[in-house]
């Protein structure tokens, strides 16, 4: 369903990306991890289209489509969700106005009928059991006053709702103490299905140990050195990143 | 009689003249008196230059290109209650005074059911009845003020509204003073005078509101006078929507005497040109004001807001925060002084203004000034000037909102903090309104 080849990505003038390649087939989950400055946040951003990024070389073809001709909003409603590090607060404007509003962009653009207020609670209700919120969540201001905990949640939630075939996680467990990362990874666990594919970005090989991952790709110097299944998170988590520093160009994949 | 007034001092002062063996012979003499002396300092000063400190980054030269048709009781208009409706609340029952032209209007007015007590009533009314309100030094020493547009406001003043609360009386609904402009032909320059008089203890909610029915050139020059006696309690919401065309500038200023308090909020969306000056005195211990504003301005409008909070006592505490929302060539300016005299210990006061600009033409001056005088105090102030986030943009358009609804959501929530502010539900809904018109969309309501 995706198809990263040879991707190359810059942000004002300095490269980051430097050849990426990697496919994603349908319900499979990707682990990307990789040392701070390694570039994967970048890839979080880039597919999800952030303009603050060129691709300068390279493609990307969603299921056998050109992603990156897209905008940002198009990658959305056709199923695409970034699980933001830093997600953004909107003051003024209701969580539950939002999802709404997100939801049914997606749902005109599938030629699907808009839910009204009272039919969107239905949903709201029963998709925020999988991340543990309560319905005081639906009247506070987007992730205004949140706290950072309370943001990742958010981020779930919506990804319950907007229900994407492919959803990226970019650091979703970092500054999250153990409670509250438990509560966003069995979230994200409920989430998981057969139709729905999913690149969980990384620093650290915790989250692993609550998502556990079909695929581990090691990403550094804005190339991925290493691909294996899940014991290669393990291996990261007991040896360094410099374990694999060495030689990218002998275990690319 | 038609007094037509243009371009330099000489064609007012004449006008005056006229006017002076004219309708204003048959005014009493503590009114002539005022009319003279203000004309006569008007003469003096003339109008304000851009060398002046104050009016600096304001150029009046738009205003005086224009003539005008000086205001005259009785002309008549076509409006009826059915054509006010965009500018009422659905609150029909709130008691209201409708001025047309800068002229009252008793048939688009409704005044019911007050406590006893409560005055609501037009300046030229109490005038023609020799009214004992009339002899109050607030109306007798009202001030003919810092400049040309507050003196020729005093020198030709004709009609306001006035509104006195006696001790202790809770008004609950909001009363409104509306002043519609729907002139035809010919601009009219009006000058209303307002005053309020809060008894002390009394509470009550004001909007007074500048609105027109054509996008047509007209000049309104107001001044409001507020006292606040001890205890009172006065939440004063000023609408600026005039037409795109017009000329606005007016003079706002509270006196307000021991524990009263005072809150106020500037809309600001209409005029070619509005300058809205808001004086507050806190003259006595344990006096609190609130000042906000919000403006928006786009194409080539110039809005302009100066205010000064003046701390005599001390326990007084002043909050301020005036946001603006820029677009086009629009140019703001912001000018807040906070004065903390040396008497004025334990004060607490707080000043912001904030700017949003959503074009790279748009300009704004801003000036937050402290002076303090007094050396146990607690005083804050700042400004700030950002365009919308890319980041924030990228949010939502991440979540399938396009990018023109996105822009426009986070400008909302720009101001949602100032308009969720707002008291009155009516009021609030209406700012929502208008600011979703003024990004040029369907107003979405009840976000939260």
């Amino acid at each position: 369903m995706l198809e990263i080849k040879n991707l190359h990505v810059s942000i004002q003038g300095a490269e980051i990306l430097k050849g990426i390649n990697l496919s994603v087939k349908t319900g499979e989950v990707h682990a990307i991890m990789g040392p701070n400055g390694s570039g994967k946040s970048t890839l979080a951003q880039v597919l999800a289209g952030n303009p603050a990024y060129t691709v300068t070389k390279g493609d990307v073809l969603y299921e056998g489509k050109k992603l990156l001709d897209w905008q940002p909003e198009v990658r959305a409603r056709e199923g695409i969700f970034l699980a933001f590090q830093y997600p953004v607060g909107i003051p003024g404007v209701g969580n539950a106005y939002f999802l709404r509003a997100a939801l049914n962009e997606a749902r005109k653009h599938r030629g699907l009928e808009e839910l009204d207020a009272m039919e969107f609670l239905e949903v709201l209700k029963d998709k925020m059991k999988i991340v543990e919120m309560d319905s005081s969540f639906t009247s506070r201001p987007v992730n205004e006053g949140f706290s950072g905990g309370e943001k990742k949640r958010n981020e779930i939630l919506q990804m319950a709702i907007l229900e994407p075939k492919l959803a990226v996680l970019d650091e979703t467990d970092s500054g999250l103490d153990i409670d509250a990362l438990k509560i966003v990874a069995n979230g994200v666990n409920k989430l998981r299905s057969p139709e729905r594919s999913m690149i969980v970005v990384t620093h650290y090989q915790r989250l692993l140990n609550y998502i556990i991952p079909d695929f581990v790709h090691v990403l550094v110097g804005g190339q991925i050195v290493k691909s294996g299944d899940k014991e290669l998170a393990f291996h990261l988590e007991e040896k360094g990143y410099d374990w694999v520093k060495e030689g990218p160009e002998l275990t690319r994949k | 009689m038609t007094t037509t007034v243009k371009e330099n001092k000489q064609t007012y002062v004449k006008a005056f003249e006229d006017l002076r063996s004219g309708v204003f012979s048959d005014d009493p003499r503590w009114l002539l008196t005022l009319r003279e002396e203000a004309i006569a300092q008007f003469a003096e000063r003339g109008f304000p230059t851009q060398r002046l400190e104050d009016w600096k980054y304001t150029s009046v030269d738009p205003i005086l290109k224009n003539s005008y048709r000086l205001w005259e009781r009785g002309m008549s208009h076509g409006l009826t209650l059915e054509k006010l409706t965009p500018f009422l609340f659905e609150e029909s029952h709130w008691n209201r005074l409708v001025f047309v032209n800068g002229c009252y209007d008793a048939s688009l007015s409704r005044v019911e059911n007050f406590p006893e007590g409560v005055r609501m009533k037009s300046f030229d009314e109490l005038l023609l009845a020799d009214d004992p309100l009339l002899h109050e030094d607030t109306v007798r020493k009202t001030s003919t003020g810092k400049h040309a547009f507050t003196a020729l406001n005093a020198a030709f003043l004709e009609d306001g509204y006035f509104f006195c609360i006696p001790q202790g009386v809770e008004i609950k609904d909001p009363v409104h003073f509306l002043f519609v402009t729907d002139s035809k032909e010919e601009s009219v320059l009006s000058h209303p005078r307002n005053f309020v008089i809060a008894e002390a203890g009394s509470r009550a909610s004001i909007i007074e509101s500048y609105v027109s029915r054509k996008g047509t050139s007209y000049f309104n020059n107001t001044v409001t006078e507020f006292r606040l006696n001890p205890g009172a309690h006065i939440h004063y919401y000023k609408v600026q929507n005039e037409s795109e065309q017009a000329f606005h500038i007016a003079t706002t200023n509270v006196r307000q005497e021991r524990d009263s308090y005072f809150s106020s909020f500037m809309f600001s969306v209409g005029g070619a040109l509005s300058r809205q000056e808001l004086n507050v005195e806190l003259l006595d211990t344990g006096a609190e004001c609130v000042l906000d504003g919000l403006y928006l301005a786009k194409d080539d409008q110039h809005v302009d807001h100066h205010t000064l909070i003046d701390h005599q006592k001390p326990h007084g505490t002043s909050n301020e925060l005036y946001k603006g929302i820029l677009n086009g060539r629009a140019t703001a300016v912001f000018n807040g002084k906070v004065h903390v005299h040396q008497d004025a210990q334990q004060t607490d006061a707080h000043q912001m203004n904030k700017n949003l600009m959503l074009s790279d033409q748009a300009v704004v001056d801003t000036k937050p000034q402290l002076d303090i005088y007094a050396n146990d105090v607690k005083c804050t102030h700042g400004a700030a000037i950002g365009q919308l986030e890319d980041l924030e943009i990228f949010y939502l358009k991440s979540r399938g909102i396009d990018e023109v609804m996105a822009k426009s959501l986070l400008t909302y929530g720009f101001a949602s903090e100032l308009i969720g502010r707002v008291k009155v539900q009516a009021l609030k809904e209406r700012f929502n309104q208008w600011l979703w018109q003024w990004m040029g969309e369907t107003p979405l309501l009840h976000l939260l």
